[in-house]
C-alpha cells in the first residue's frame, strides 16, 4: 500500500538520540565490569573505567549542547514528555490487549509521544542527572568523600543503571522487536530519517495527527 | 613486604613475638579484623592507640548494596527478560491466528497468495494489476 510520510522526530532528535544510545550502551556495558564481580576481571588496568569516563562526558554533553542548540524545540519536547493526560490512563488500560492481543483499536488516540514513550522519557530525565551527581562525586571527589557519602552515591548509581537497564530491555523490544512493529516495518527508520507513513501517523499519534497543520502532512516524505 | 597473604600471617605473627618484649602489647592489625585485610599492620600499642578502630564494622550501605541490590537488579533484568519473551510469545500467536482467519488474496495468474487486508498494488509474481487478484475467505 502506497502511503505518504510525514516528519516525526527532528533531525536534532534523531542525532542525540544515536549519540544517546552509543554513550549509554559503552555506560551500560563497562558498568556491567564492575557490577558483575565475575566480569571483574575485565576492568584490570583501569582501561574501563577510562572508556567508562570518557562516555560519561559524551552522554552528559550531548543533551546539554542539544538543548543549548536547539532551546525552543528542545523544550516543546520536554513539555510534550510531561503532558500527562486521561489519555494516558486509557493507554495503561488498553497496554494489555494492545500489546499481547495485538489489539489496535483498543488504544485510544496518542500525542507525538504515546504515554509509554512518555514514561520512558521521564526516567530518563530523573535517573540522567541521578547518574550524573552520583558518578561525578565518585570521580572528583574520591579523596575528600566520606566513606558513607561515596558508599551511597554507588548504590544510587546501581540503582540507576538497573532500572534504566531494564527500562532499556523493555525500549528496544517495543520499538524493534515486538511482532506487531516487526509487521509494521519496524520504527527503525522513524529514527533514521525522521518520518512515519501518514496510515501510521492517523492510527497511532491520533491526537498529534489531529493538530499537525496542513503543510506538514504532505503525502510527499518530508525532511529535515 | 608483599606475597601470599598466608605467608604474611606467619611473618607478621613472628615479628609481633619479636618486639612483644619490648612492646608487650604488640599486635597483628588486619589478621582478623573484617574477616581479614589484605593489608596488615604490626602494631607497637593496642589499635586505638594508632588511631585505628579495634572493632571495624562494614558501612551499613555497602552490606545493604551486597545483600540485596546486586541479587534484585539481576532478578527483575531476568524477570523482564522472560516478560518479554512470553509478550513475543503471547503476540505472535494472536497475531499469525489473526492472519490465519483474515482474508486471502489469490492472483489468478501464478497462483501467488497475499495475506493482508488489501491485495497488494501489484502481483510481485506475475505482474498483475492490484484488481485482479481474487479475494477467498476461509
Amino acid at each position: 500500500m502506497e502511503t505518504g510520510r510525514v516528519l516525526k522526530y527532528r533531525l536534532a532528535e534523531r542525532i542525540l538520540h544515536w549519540v544517546v544510545v552509543f554513550s549509554f550502551t559503552t555506560l551500560l556495558l563497562t558498568g556491567l565490569v564492575l557490577y558483575l564481580p565475575s566480569l571483574g576481571f575485565l576492568a584490570q588496568d583501569s582501561w574501563t573505567r577510562v572508556i567508562h569516563r570518557i562516555a560519561a562526558v559524551v552522554f552528559v554533553g550531548a543533551p546539554l549542547v542539544t538543548l543549548l542548540a536547539t532551546w525552543s524545540a528542545s523544550w516543546k519536547s520536554i513539555s510534550e514528555a510531561a503532558d500527562w493526560s486521561l489519555y494516558d490512563i486509557g493507554w495503561v488500560l488498553a497496554f494489555p490487549r494492545y500489546y499481547f492481543l495485538n489489539d489496535e483499536g483498543a488504544m485510544p488516540p496518542q500525542d507525538r509521544f504515546n504515554t509509554g514513550q512518555k514514561m520512558w522519557y521521564v526516567i530518563v530525565l530523573i535517573f540522567s542527572p541521578l547518574f550524573l551527581i552520583t558518578g561525578a562525586l565518585m570521580w572528583f571527589f574520591k579523596d575528600l568523600l566520606p566513606s558513607a557519602v561515596f558508599q551511597w552515591s554507588l548504590y544510587i548509581h546501581d540503582i540507576s543503571f538497573i532500572i534504566c537497564g531494564v527500562m532499556l530491555l523493555v525500549h528496544v523490544y517495543l520499538s524493534a522487536l515486538h511482532p506487531l512493529m516487526r509487521r509494521q516495518g519496524g520504527s527503525f527508520r522513524a529514527m533514521v530519517d525522521g518520518t512515519v507513513t501518514t496510515e501510521y501517523a492517523k492510527s497511532h499519534h491520533g491526537k498529534w495527527w489531529a493538530q499537525l497543520p496542513a503543510d506538514k502532512k504532505g503525502e510527499k516524505a518530508v525532511t529535515g | 613486604m608483599f606475597g601470599d597473604r598466608d605467608e604474611m600471617v606467619i611473618a607478621g605473627k613472628q615479628r609481633v613475638r619479636e618486639i612483644r618484649k619490648t612492646y608487650p602489647e604488640a599486635y597483628l592489625y588486619g589478621e582478623k579484623e573484617l574477616g581479614g585485610l589484605h593489608v596488615m599492620y604490626v602494631l607497637s600499642y593496642p589499635p586505638e592507640t594508632h588511631g585505628l578502630p579495634v572493632q571495624p564494622q562494614m558501612p551499613i550501605a555497602a552490606s545493604v548494596w551486597k545483600s540485596a541490590v546486586q541479587p534484585v537488579g539481576l532478578a527483575l533484568l531476568g524477570l523482564t527478560a522472560v516478560g518479554l519473551g512470553l509478550n513475543f510469545i503471547v503476540s505472535r500467536t494472536t497475531i499469525n491466528a489473526r492472519v490465519e482467519a483474515g482474508p486471502k488474496w489469490v492472483c489468478p495468474t501464478c497462483g501467488y497468495v497475499s495475506r493482508t487486508e488489501e491485495p497488494p498494488a501489484k502481483c510481485p509474481v506475475s505482474g498483475d494489476a492490484k484488481s485482479s487478484f481474487r479475494k477467498t475467505e476461509e
